[in-house]
């Protein structure tokens, strides 16, 4: 049984700790805005601006529900 | 004489780079302090807590065709989120074109340069437990 434990805790990746989930995404959510500020920068017209809030929505849609797998398969320690 | 001329090439690269990064820490001071930068950078960010606070797919239905700057709340059946979010991308454009009519230059700059140039002004703050909470409940709810 000690052995067992001993190789979960080895095993784990010593990324994950307590939060892990909810600072993966923060941390992931920065780069997306700051990405989204630079792509609405660029534009010069309004269609480029509507394809760049798209794109936004798009990625930001897609770490939130990163977030709630995360959350769902290693449980709520580490949201 | 070949050497002289390789060192002098040398030496006006070096003094080409460090006037350029001169002319970017100027303009980066000047950009980071201007109220209409800030107004601007502050828009856009705002814009980006608006599209994660409304169905975006929806959004995109009710506005149909309409231009950002001519919609009306009735056309969002009420939803205030949906309408500040139009008059927001509408008042990005109009100080888009303000902030690069002042600063033409930032047109020509790459990505990196421009993380160098506007600095603190593309960051946005870290989300409150509030804001995640909010996300996911209307991600949940979809």
């Amino acid at each position: 049984m000690k052995k067992i434990l001993l190789i979960l805790i080895i095993a784990l990746p010593s990324s994950l700790h307590a939060g892990f989930c909810n600072d993966t995404y923060i941390a992931n959510q920065e780069i997306i805005d700051e990405n989204f500020h630079l792509q609405v920068d660029a534009c010069e017209s309004a269609d480029c601006l509507d394809e760049a809030v798209t794109t936004y929505s798009v990625a930001s849609l897609a770490n939130t529900v990163a977030l709630l797998t995360c959350c769902g398969s290693l449980g709520p320690l580490f949201c | 004489m070949k050497r002289i001329a390789f060192i002098s090439l040398g030496f006006l690269f070096l003094l080409f780079s460090c006037n350029q990064k001169n002319e970017l820490e100027h303009l980066s001071n000047q950009i980071q302090n201007d109220p209409l930068a800030i107004k601007y950078f502050k828009t856009i960010k705002e814009t980006g807590k608006l599209v994660n606070l409304v169905k975006y797919e929806d959004y995109i239905k009710l506005r149909g065709q309409t231009g950002v700057c001519e919609t009306s709340l009735e056309m969002f059946q009420g939803n205030q989120k949906m309408y500040e979010l139009a008059k927001s991308t509408c008042e990005i454009l109009r100080l888009g074109k303000e902030f690069k009519s002042k600063y033409p230059i930032t047109k020509s700059l790459s990505d990196d340069e421009k993380r160098v140039v506007y600095g603190s002004l593309l960051k946005s703050g870290p989300l409150t437990p509030e804001e995640i909470q909010e996300r996911i409940k209307l991600v949940s709810n979809n």
